[in-house]
C-alpha cells in the first residue's frame, strides 16, 4: 500500500510552496493559505548562505543534511540574494528547495 | 522565479521545447491504431446490486417483493429492460438509472449476474463442508475490495489485475513515460505490477505539476533536478527522489500531451463521479502523444455501504452514477472510441436481500455492468439467482453464493485487451480452476 502517489507528492510539496508564497492569500477558503510563517529569524542571515543553510539544518532537518544537499542549497542562496538583494525572497525559495529534497521528506541520519 | 511565478503556477505549463519534440516522435508512432482501454468503477461499501437489476416478471418479482420486505422497489417504478430470458424473466433497472436502461437497450451495456470473488469453484454442499478453498476475508470490506481487485481470491497479494497486465503488456504498447494505468483514485492495488505501477491523476484537478518548475526566470529547475540526483544511500529517500522525479517528468509530459488534445463538446456534470470520467475522456483523447496503445484507468466512488436508508441512498447516488456512464459513452461517441473503450464496475460484494429494519448487510455475490461498443450489450451475463429465500445459493439473509467469478469476468476483458492465452494464468493465476481458456475462448462471451 502506497500512502504517496505521483498526485500527493506533487501536492504535497506544492503546499509548502503555498505556504512559503501566500502571504497576501488571508481571504481564501483554503484554510493552508492562512498559513503565514515568519520568516525573519532566516532572513537576518540570507546575506550570508553559510549561516543560512546553519539555520535551517537545525531547524528542519535535526542538524543532519547531508553534505551533497547542502552543498546545491548553499549555492542556490549565494546565488538567489546576489542576483536579487532580497532576503526575505532568498529565504522563501531556498526554503521552498530545501523541504522538497529527500534528506527531509526522511528524516535520518546524514550522508 | 519570483513570487508571482510561485502564487499563479497553477500546473498547466505551456510545452518545452523537448516535451513538444517528444510527442511528435510518439505522435508519429501510430499509437492509436490499435488502441483499447479498460475502465474499472469500483462502487467502493459493497454496493446493493440486487436493487439496481431486479426481476420484473410477476412470478421473480414477488419473490424478489417478498424477500426484500421494505427495501424493495415498487415493480412499476422498475424500468424496464428490453431483455426476455429463456423462459420468460423480464427485468428492470433502478428508476434512478434511465441511461443504464437505454445504454442496455441500444445493445452498449450489459450485467453479469451474481458475480463475486471465488478460489475455485464452489457450491453451498461443498463450502458448508469445509471442502473448498473460499476468498480470504469474505463480508470483510477491505477484503473484498482488495480480492476483486487482484483477483486472488485463496491469497494476500501486492498485484492486481491490470498491474499483471501491464508487465506483460506495458514495453510492447506504451512508448512514453507515463504509466499506462493510470488511477483517478490514489494507489490503486489493481493497477500494480511487479514492475509497472500505476500513475496518479487527481480527479478534479487533473496533472498536476510541481510548483515553480518550468518557470523560464529562474535556476529553480537546475536546484530541484541536482537535488533529486544527489545519491541517496536510504531506500526510503531514494524511492521518494525517484517519485518525484517520476512525477515531475510525468506530469510535464501528461499536461503538454493534454495541451494537444482535441476538445470535447459533450458535457459532464459537476459530481466528482462525471469529473473524473471527464479526465479520463481527456485523457484518452491525448492517448496518441501519451504514446499508449493499451490503457487502464481506475475510478472509486464511495459510500455505498448502504445498512441504513438504502433506498433512499440509492435514489440519491444511482442517478449520478447512470448520468456518468450516460456522459462517458457520449464522450466516447464522440471520440469515435466507443469500440475501443470498456468501461466496467466492480464491488466489494452484493448485500443481504433481507432488510435489517432499514438496509442492508455485507453478502457475497453481486451484479455488475459492462459498457462498451465492443461489448454484447442488452445481455444479462452469467445466472440471475432465485431470489427466494432459502434457496440453493442463499447463505442466509440472502447472501448469495456467487456463480459467476471474477477470474471469469477478468479473463473475458483480458483477452479482449490483448493479454494471450497463453499468458492468462500469469495475469489469473486461478483462471484454470474455473474454465479452460488455452484456446482463447472467453469464458463468458461478453464481447460480440
Amino acid at each position: 500500500f502506497q500512502i504517496v502517489n505521483d498526485s500527493t507528492i506533487i501536492g504535497g510539496v506544492n503546499l509548502t510552496a503555498f505556504a512559503l508564497f501566500s502571504e497576501a492569500s488571508l481571504d481564501s477558503p483554503e484554510d493552508f493559505t492562512r498559513i503565514v510563517p515568519d520568516l525573519g529569524e532566516l532572513s537576518v542571515v540570507a546575506d550570508v548562505a553559510a549561516d543560512l543553510l546553519d539555520r535551517i539544518e537545525l531547524m528542519f532537518f535535526a542538524g543532519r543534511m547531508d553534505s551533497a544537499t547542502r552543498g546545491i542549497l548553499e549555492e542556490y542562496a549565494r546565488d538567489t540574494y546576489e542576483a536579487t538583494q532580497d532576503a526575505n525572497l532568498t529565504v522563501q525559495v531556498v526554503l521552498y528547495a530545501a523541504l522538497l529534497t529527500p534528506a527531509y521528506a526522511v528524516i535520518g541520519e546524514g550522508q | 522565479m519570483n513570487r508571482r511565478n510561485f502564487l499563479t503556477h497553477s500546473g498547466i505549463m505551456l510545452a518545452s521545447a523537448s516535451q513538444l519534440g517528444w510527442m511528435a516522435r510518439t505522435a508519429n508512432a501510430d499509437a492509436q491504431q490499435d488502441y483499447c482501454a479498460l475502465v474499472c468503477i469500483l462502487l467502493a461499501g459493497g454496493a446493493d446490486s440486487f436493487n439496481m437489476l431486479v426481476p420484473s416478471d410477476i412470478d421473480r418479482y414477488d419473490q424478489y417483493a417478498a424477500a426484500r420486505s421494505d427495501l424493495a422497489l415498487g415493480r412499476s417504478d422498475l424500468l424496464p429492460l428490453a431483455y426476455s430470458g429463456a423462459q420468460g424473466q423480464t427485468f428492470g433497472v433502478h428508476p434512478g438509472m434511465p441511461e443504464v436502461q437505454s445504454l442496455f437497450d441500444s445493445g452498449d451495456l450489459a450485467f453479469v449476474a451474481n458475480v463475486g470473488p471465488l478460489a475455485e469453484p464452489t457450491s453451498r454442499a461443498a463450502l458448508e463442508a469445509g471442502s473448498v478453498d473460499l476468498p480470504l476475508g469474505l463480508f470483510s470490506h477491505s477484503d473484498q475490495i482488495a480480492v476483486w481487485q487482484t483477483s486472488a481470491a485463496g491469497t494476500r497479494t501486492t498485484t492486481g489485475v491490470a498491474g499483471r497486465m501491464a508487465d506483460i503488456l506495458n514495453s510492447q504498447v506504451n512508448s512514453g513515460p507515463i504509466s499506462m494505468n493510470i488511477s483517478l483514485a490514489g494507489s490503486s492495488l489493481f493497477q500494480t505490477g511487479e514492475m509497472v505501477t500505476g500513475y496518479a491523476v487527481d480527479a478534479a484537478e487533473g496533472v498536476r505539476e510541481l510548483a515553480g518548475y518550468n518557470d523560464d526566470d529562474s535556476n529553480f529547475d537546475e536546484i530541484v533536478d541536482r537535488l533529486l540526483a544527489v545519491p541517496q544511500t536510504d531506500a526510503f529517500r531514494s524511492t521518494y527522489a525517484a517519485g518525484l522525479r517520476r512525477s515531475i517528468d510525468a506530469g510535464q509530459a501528461l499536461n503538454a500531451s493534454l495541451a494537444t488534445a482535441p476538445s470535447l463538446t459533450t458535457t459532464f456534470a459537476d459530481t466528482p463521479f462525471s469529473q473524473a470520467l471527464a479526465q479520463i475522456a481527456r485523457l484518452i483523447s491525448a492517448r496518441a502523444s501519451i504514446g499508449a496503445s493499451r490503457q487502464t484507468f481506475f475510478i472509486t466512488v464511495g459510500g455505498w455501504d448502504h445498512h441504513d436508508e438504502v433506498l433512499n441512498n440509492q435514489a440519491n447516488m444511482l442517478p449520478g452514477i447512470s448520468q456518468g456512464l450516460g456522459q462517458f459513452h457520449a464522450a466516447l461517441t464522440e471520440l469515435g472510441l466507443l469500440d475501443a473503450v470498456t468501461t466496467f464496475t466492480i464491488s466489494d460484494f452484493g448485500r443481504t436481500l433481507t432488510s435489517n429494519g432499514r438496509g442492508s448487510d455485507h453478502g457475497w455475490g453481486g451484479n455488475q455492468m459492462v459498457m462498451g461498443g465492443a461489448v454484447d450489450g442488452g445481455t444479462i451475463f452469467g445466472a440471475y439467482p432465485e431470489l427466494a429465500l432459502g434457496g440453493e445459493l442463499d447463505l442466509g439473509r440472502g447472501r448469495f453464493l456467487p456463480t459467476t467469478s471474477t477470474d471469469e469476468v477478468y479473463a473475458d476483458l483480458a483477452l479482449w485487451f490483448g493479454i494471450a492465452p497463453g499468458e492468462l494464468g500469469l495475469v489469473l493465476p486461478n483462471i484454470a480452476r474455473f474454465t479452460d481458456v488455452s484456446g482463447g475462448t472467453p469464458p463468458l462471451g461478453l464481447f460480440v
